[in-house]
This record gives structure tokens, sequence and C-alpha cells, in this order.
């Protein structure tokens, strides 16, 4: 379009006609257009433009307003339209009400679930250029992949790269402290060494102290919030003194400052922070030392690419101590072996730690929190599948008030605005519904499963807008489909009686369908999910771990072990008393072994487990060659007790044909082979049996005291080993573990994927019963004047029954058909991370498939009989 | 029935006078003219608008014109109730100035 000259300012005229209301907006160009070109002949182009560009400010605002408010007194109309059709189709609106506030509500769980986890360590200030140093290790055919650094290494990091803003190093101690002030003594696990840069690195927030001095001094203490509640409730803890030991000897630390309590979502929780330089291990100077972490805080811009780059030759200077020289260390990596630092961004840690052993906290994984993400929108696409069925299938009943309605003149862009408002409304009625069980259960939840979620995570910031408009826009979706759907019917025919709803029947019964699928495909995956887990429990060990206990034995037990067991042995429960260190789930250490009169080409890798001359006996374990450890003989202190898996390993190996009284070697110490024992599960049943060998601990020495009981009272043999315990070590923590609990405990995650299946299979039958309730009672209604003729020619109440059951009974059907090899596949992947498994019967199918069958007839069959029992009369009249 | 503002009552009784010109132009030069004041087209529109939801106006619509840039224009009539409210008006007026005269000027 060519711009006339003595036309008005073409952007001013677009932005006057755009905030104008659509009906009137040519009118009112019009009259704008007719005053200005009036103004031109009276008072020249140029006065004529002005007031034309002055009516933004003149005409424009109340033009706007009005358009404004105008819309909203139109939204209160079909807000009260909408309310009032709710009312009147309460069952219908109930369903839908219902049905969707049980699908957000799985959906908000789930969206709190992925934010804690993608939040992790996320709070502190540079959290972005904070790394964690990490070792890569390979020799001797092992390849390991730690989050563990050298002592050494981060001072050394420290002074050659300027990249490095801070570092701070990390240690945690193994094995349990106690700590005491005065008469209150507890077992602490969570004590940490670090350094005082560990402020400028992290910005764990400091209650009481100066971050920047808080743990220079020697002997000075960091408590969080809680832990200084615990040893001095209602006292100013600053200044105290609280004593720590390990058992060897006692150090007095002075509380200096306190912090906050960790939040959950961090990748490590300390209850103390102590100078790293008052510990031994801070000045060894031994790159492989395998203990210890460090943190480093980049400078801004600086690359952790270049960073990385600078590590192998301090590497190599940093290896000179183990190796003799560099040469040595550099003919040491070129025959294939590997030692490296690398870097490991902290925002990674907890979803991205695949693959590296030895982190502080058990971590996330990237792939759970896709697989949620999935299951999230899964149930919001079945909710909104629900939703879409049940508004459509009303369409007949709403079609007369459309005939009528579009027959009064109301267009068909006012029609399509009045379903969605209904729709949208529906959706934040459901939204504002669904807190009711999330408040409900969460607290449960988080119990069960061991997280730390709360509601409030669903207020942050871009949670909350996210959620409002994302469901705005499922009910803008789910109103879509029925509102067009119904604003095209055309008034002639529907006011005739011509439409026929049942025209859409076939995309509403594949929604039913595939609801069902996923209902069934979730039975069966959570029936085998149970199956297993009562596989794993009732399987046989080799040992007897419903009878046995141990207890973590101090060091101040070793002299007095042989009088402790003979005092312990006089309580009636209680059969045998062993020394041990094993307990199940613990780390194991293993080392390869070749034949000692051999080449030694050959190696085997062997689990390495020790346990004193009752170790058998009191673990219930069968030998099946050869003898276990005599007491008294001191030859046997050098002798190997294998499993039948490494006799077997060994035997093929180096050729032998009886593994008794041949030696092994691993390169500094030989061994000699007593007897073999029966395979047993000492790990747990993920993994195939491992070659095992068992060596005899020293007299009294062992990390562990293992009793067998006999079958009855936990409590009772507790209470009787507490009073021996008292009587020998009164000043030692005492703390049981039961082989059961210890054993479950490696199941753990498969527990809670159970639970969570069982918890998704409820909410998704229960949707999916929602949704055949609805349609079951739309088709009832429907068919309610061929039931009366039905009737009047004498069709029984059953026949009647069974004629409404059988698409419900049919859908049921297909989804199985559909659910079966889906969930063969999940399974059987499944079922692959273990080495012992249960078998995969038909049975899981079968009962799915019934059990959905069963439901579905319930939530149809109520309704059902309803229509099949009414008088005909009643059904046949209203014409 | 609410009773129509001041500035209402002037635009129906502008309606009513300008017959079967009353366009939102005519009107406004009519109301600039006899009153002294600039009445925006803004303004203007917003209150016939309300007085058209209101039932006191009707519309019909003219021929399209050359000098509109092609565009029809919209022309107001008063309703029935548009006639009503002005004579509703008119009565209580009528009756509530006639206490008041115009006092005898000094000057004349």
């Amino acid at each position: 379009m060519v711009s006339n000259p003595n036309d008005p300012p073409r952007l001013v005229r677009w932005l006057l006609s755009s905030c104008s209301p659509a009906a009137d907006r040519l009118f009112l160009e019009g009259d704008f257009e007719e005053i200005y070109h009036a103004l031109v002949a009276e008072k020249g182009r140029q006065a004529a433009r002005r007031w034309f560009r002055l009516q933004c400010l003149h005409s424009l605002p109340q033009i706007a307003g009005h358009a404004i408010a105008w819309r909203f007194v139109m939204l209160k109309n079909f807000l009260k339209i909408a309310i009032r059709n709710l009312r009147r189709q309460w069952l219908t609106s109930t369903i839908n009400i219902v049905g969707l506030s049980v699908g957000f509500a799985v959906v908000l769980l789930i969206v709190l679930f992925v934010r804690s986890e993608l939040a992790y360590d996320a709070f502190h200030a540079g959290a972005s250029r904070i790394y964690r140093l990490n070792t890569h290790l390979a020799f001797s055919g092992r390849d390991v992949r730690q989050a563990v650094v050298a002592p050494a290494v981060a001072p050394a990091l420290r002074g050659a790269c300027p990249e490095i803003q801070a570092a701070a190093r990390l240690f945690i101690e193994m094995n349990p402290l106690t700590v005491s002030a005065g008469d209150r003594k507890f077992t602490e696990k969570r004590f940490f060494y670090t350094e005082p840069e560990f402020f400028d690195v992290f910005s764990f927030p400091l209650v009481a102290g100066d971050r920047r001095t808080v743990l220079s001094e020697p002997y000075s203490l960091v408590l969080t919030q809680s832990t200084a509640r615990k040893y001095f409730p209602r006292q100013d803890p600053i200044g105290k003194v609280l004593t720590v030991s390990n058992g060897r000897k006692a150090a007095d630390y002075t509380i200096r400052g306190i912090a906050a309590d960790v939040p959950a979502e961090s990748h490590f929780h300390f209850d103390f922070l102590a100078p790293f330089s008052d510990h031994e291990l801070s000045r060894v100077d031994n790159w492989f030392l395998q203990a210890g972490r460090a943190y480093v805080l980049l400078r801004e811009g600086a690359s952790p690419a270049a960073l990385e780059a600078k590590f192998p030759p301090l590497v190599e200077a940093g290896s000179r101590s183990n190796f003799g020289s560099v040469e040595n260390f550099r003919n040491w990596k070129a025959e294939g072996n590997v030692f490296e630092i690398f870097l490991q961004p902290l925002l990674d840690i907890h979803l991205r730690s695949e693959g590296l052993d030895a982190q502080i906290e058990p971590n996330g994984d990237i792939a759970e929190v896709w697989i949620f993400g999935a299951i999230a929108f899964v149930v919001l696409l079945a909710a909104v599948f629900n939703f879409i069925n049940l508004t459509t299938s009303r369409s007949l009943q709403r079609a007369n008030e459309v005939g009528v309605r579009k027959t009064l003149g109301s267009t068909r862009s006012l029609l399509v605005r009045q379903f969605l408002t209904e729709s949208i409304l529906v959706s934040y009625a459901a939204l504002g519904l669904s807190f009711v069980p999330l408040l409900l259960f969460i607290p449960g939840l988080n119990a069960m499963i061991g997280l730390s979620l709360s509601i409030d995570g669903l207020f942050l910031w871009p949670i909350l807008p996210s959620i409002v408009c994302g469901v705005g826009l499922v009910g803008l979706a789910a109103g879509a489909y029925p509102a067009f759907c119904l604003a095209s019917f055309r008034p002639s025919r529907v006011l005739r009686g011509r439409i026929d709803p049942t025209r859409r029947s076939r995309l509403r019964s594949s929604l039913v369908v595939f609801q069902f699928s996923l209902s069934i495909l979730l039975f069966i995956v959570t029936f085998v999910v149970a199956g297993q887990l009562r596989f794993v429990r009732t399987k046989d060990l080799g040992f007897d771990k419903d009878r046995l206990l141990a207890v973590a034995a101090p060091p101040a037990l070793s002299g007095r072990f042989e009088a402790f067991k003979a005092e312990v042995l006089k309580a009636p429960g209680i059969l045998a008393v062993a020394r041990s260190a094993y307990l199940p789930g613990r780390f194991l250490p293993a080392e390869d072994y070749a034949d000692a009169q051999g080449s030694g080409d050959t190696r085997i890798n062997l689990a390495l487990m020790a346990g004193d001359e009752e170790f058998m006996n009191a673990l219930g374990l069968r030998l099946a060659t050869g003898r276990f450890f005599s007491p008294g003989r001191t030859a046997d202190s050098d002798a190997f007790v294998l499993n039948e898996e490494a006799a077997r390993r060994l035997s093929s190996a180096f050729g032998w044909t009886d593994p008794v009284a041949k030696s092994i070697t691993n390169g500094r110490e030989t061994q000699t082979i007593i007897g073999v024992l029966k395979d047993f599960h000492y790990q747990s049943l993920h993994r195939t049996i491992h070659p095992l060998a068992i060596s005899l601990l020293p007299p009294g020495q062992g990390p562990f005291v293992v009793v067998r009981t006999k079958p009855g009272n936990r409590e009772d043999v507790v209470l009787s080993l507490r009073r021996a315990w008292e009587a020998f070590v009164p000043n030692q923590p005492f703390e049981a573990f039961f082989f059961a609990d210890e054993t479950e405990k490696l199941y753990q995650s498969e527990k809670r994927t159970a639970l969570l299946l069982v918890a998704f299979s409820v909410f998704a039958i229960f949707l999916g019963c929602l949704g055949l309730f609805g349609l079951a009672s739309f088709t009832a209604e429907r068919r309610t004047k061929e039931i009366g003729v039905r009737k009047v020619f004498g069709a029984s109440e059953g026949k009647l029954v069974v004629m409404l059951l059988r698409q419900s009974g049919q859908w049921v059907l297909a989804a199985n058909l559909i659910a079966w090899p889906v969930a063969f596949f999940v399974v059987k992947g499944w079922l692959q991370n273990f080495a012992y498994r249960t078998d995969l019967g038909p049975w899981p199918f079968l009962a799915a498939g019934v059990l959905v069958f069963i439901l579905a007839c319930l939530a149809v069959g109520g309704k059902a009989f309803q229509a099949a029992s009414a008088n005909p009369v009643n059904a046949l009249k209203y014409e | 029935m609410k009773y129509p503002t001041k500035k209402e009552e002037l635009l129906l009784l502008a309606v009513l006078r300008l017959r079967n010109q009353a366009s939102l132009v005519s009107i406004r030069k009519l109301l600039s003219e006899s009153t002294g004041e600039n009445w925006s087209v803004g303004n203007v529109y917003v209150a016939l608008d309300n007085l058209l939801r209101a039932g006191y106006l009707e519309v019909f619509i003219g021929e399209p014109r050359a000098k509109r840039g092609g565009k029809a224009v919209k022309y107001y009539r008063l309703t029935e109730e548009g006639f009503k409210a002005l004579a509703e008006i008119k009565k209580i007026q009528d009756i509530m100035w006639q206490a008041f005269s115009v006092p005898v000027s000094e000057e004349s």
C-alpha cells in the first residue's frame, strides 16, 4: 500500500484501531478519519497530524479501558453460566474435577521431586564455578573412578594454578567417633575435617562466628544448629568444649562457630567441621592415598578444561615420591596403567555421578528424573483424556443448549469461549482440590522413601507461575476439542434431533483403552517387583540372616574378648559368638591371587573376608571339603578358606583337582587353602557369587562381634548383650545391627520403586475407572429408549446388564492385549538387574488383567444395573 | 431506574437534536460547540457505547463514504427507553427548578 501524505499517521491509526473493540473498529476508524480530514481542510495538515497523534493520549486510554471492562463483564457472564452448568451436571463435574485433581496431585508431586533433584547444591553462590576433584586409577586389571583425591593434591594445585580462586579439602572419618560434652555422649558419623577456605568455596551460612577465622585455630570446631542443640540444650555453645574420641585417643575441641543446618538438597551433610590440619593425614605427601576429598572454586571466567590440562605434569611431579622418579611413573603409565585427576562440576554431582565410586552420600540419578518426568506426562495425559472423554460425551445433553443459543443469535466464537471458560474453571477447581491429597500424603511419602519434599517447593519463582499457566493450558487443551466439536453443531440438525454423538466413539474408546493398558502395565510391573522382593527376602542365602546380629566392637574390647564371649554365651537366647570383619552390604576388599607354584601369569580376583574360628558356626555356613580354622593353631593365620566358586575358578585356572592344601599368592604373602565352604550369598542378589577367600582374624580382633541367637525375641537378646557390654566396656557406645535389616537395606531402591509403583497403579486405575464410569453413565442414558424397548419385548434384567457390560469388557480385553507385550519387555529388562530372580510366569499378567476387569465391571456395573432395572414406561414415555 | 448522568443527559439531548444525522463526529462537534469544551473522541465513544448497552440508544448503519476512508458511519437514535428517561429527567427538573428564579441584577 502506498502511503498517501494526506492520510493520518499510520502507526497511530493502527494503534487506535487495534485497541478498539472488534465490533466497532471500522466505525471508529472512519470517525477518526472524518475528523482528521475536516481538520486538514480547516487548519492544515500539520495541525491535523498533531491532533491525531494526541489522540493516543486523549482517546486511546478511554477506548481501551472500555473494551477491557466489557470483556470482564462478558467473562463474568461466562462464569455464571459455567457454574450453573457444572451444578446442573454435578455428577459429571465431580468426576471431572476429582479425576483431574488426582492427576494434578501426581504431577505436582513429581514436579516437587524433580525440582528438588535438580536443585541439588545450587544454593551455593558460586555453584557453577565449583568443581570436585576426582581420581581415575587403572592398574592390574582394575579400573576405578572415585570421588576421592589424596590430601596432598589440593595444596599443590592451589600453588600452581592461578585459575583456582579457593580450594578446600574435606576428610571424613570412616569409623564413627564418640563425641561427649559432660555426660552427654553420642556416636557421630558426620564429623568432617576441612580448612578455613571451605567457607570461601561453599556458602553454608554461619549463624555465629566469623567465616574467615572460625576454623583457623587448631582444635576449633563448627557445629550445625541442631547438633549444638543436641549437646547444649538452651545454652550458648560458643566457647564450650567437646571431647572427641576415635577409640585410640581423645582430643578437646573448642566450639568457635555455629552453621545453619545443611539443606536437604546438598550432596553432603556435616554435623561437625574441624580443622583438617589437626589430622595427621593432612600432611601425608602421597598422591596415591585414596582418602579425602577436595573442591575448588574457579575464578570468574576461568575455563575448567584449561585447568584440567595443567594437571598431568603436576600429577607426574606428585607421583615421584611413590615411583622414585618421573621416569618410572611414565614407564608405569606406558604399560597401560592410568592415574589421572579430573574435575566434576558441583552441579553434576547429585545426578550425573554414574560410574564414580566412593561418594559421600548416595546420589540421585538423572535417568530417574527423566522416568518420573515421563510418568508425570503420561498421568497428565490420562487425566486430560478423561476430561475430553467426559466432556465430549456430554455433547448430546449440551447439543440442545447449543442449538437454542445459536438460533437466538449466539456466534460460534462466543460459544467456544463459553465452553473453554467452563473447562478452565474445572481445571482451576481441580488444581485447588489437588492440594488436599498433596498435603495429606507428602509427610508419609517422605518417611516411606526417605525424601525431604516440602509443598513450599511449589511456591517458588519459576514453579508457581508455570503451574498456574500450565493448568490454564490443560483446561484450554482439554476443553478445546469438545468446545469446537459442540460449537460447530448445526442448529437445524440438532433441534430436529439428528445429531449422532456416537460419531466420535472410536476416538473415545481408544482413549479408554489407552488408560486401561496403562493401568494393566503398571499392575503387572508392580506384581513382578513385589514377587522379586519376596523372592529376595525368602531366598536361602546360605546363612541364617534372621538369627544373626552384630555389634561394632571397640578396640577396648580386644583384650577381654574371651571373657566377654563367655559372659554373653550364658544368656539363654544366644548360641554362638564370633569375631568378624563382615556385615552384609559393607564393602569387602578384593585382590588378585596367582598359583604360588605356577608362573604367576594367571590371576584370579578374590573377595577377602576375615573371621575367627567360630565364624563358620556363628553364621551357620556349611563346609564342602577340608576344614575351617581350628582354635589354637597358629599356622592357620596363613590359611585361606574359599567358597565353592573360588575353588572352581582356581581349579580350572591352575589345573588343580582339589584346591585343599594348595597355596596361592598375591605377590607379597602366600596363603594355604585349608577348606572350601558351600557358596553363600554374601553380597546382594543383584550379583552372582564372586570368588571369596576367608582368612583368620588375630585373637580378639575384628570390627564386629557376630552373635547367633535362638529364634525368638530380638529385644531380650539385645538386652542381655547390652548388659554384658555395660559390664565390660561401659563407656563405649553400643550399636547392634541385625543381619536381616542389613540385608534388607541392599534392596532399598527396589522397595522404593515398588512403593511408588503401587501408588502410581492405584492412581492410574482410579483415573481409568472414573473415565469408564463417566462413559458408562453416558452410554446408559443414551440407550435408555433402546433398553425400554428391549424390556417391553421381554429381555431380562440380567441380559441387559450383560449387554451394557459387553462394551467395557471389550475395551479391557483390548487393553490387555496391548499391555501384555509391553509389560513383558519392561519386566524382563528390570529383572536383568538381578543375578538371581523369580521365574516370570503368566500369573502377574493374568492377575493384572482380571483385577482390572473386575474393577472396570464395578465401575460400570452399578450404572448398568440401574439402567436395566428402570421401569420401561419411564424410558419410553418421554417421546 | 438509574438516572443518567449529566454527561449522558447531554449526549441523549444531542442525539435527539441531530435527528437522523447523529453520528459520533456530529455529536462531538455539537457538544464541543455548545459547551465550549473539547470533547475527545474516546470520551464520546465510551459514553455512547454505555448508553447503547443500557438500551437508551440504538444504532443504524449509514452508507460508506470516501471522506471516512471508505468506511460506513454509525448513526445513533433514541429508543423508547431513551425518550422515557429524558422525559423523566425533564419532569423532575421542571419540578425542582420551580423555586429558582434569576435574581434581578443590579445593572439591569
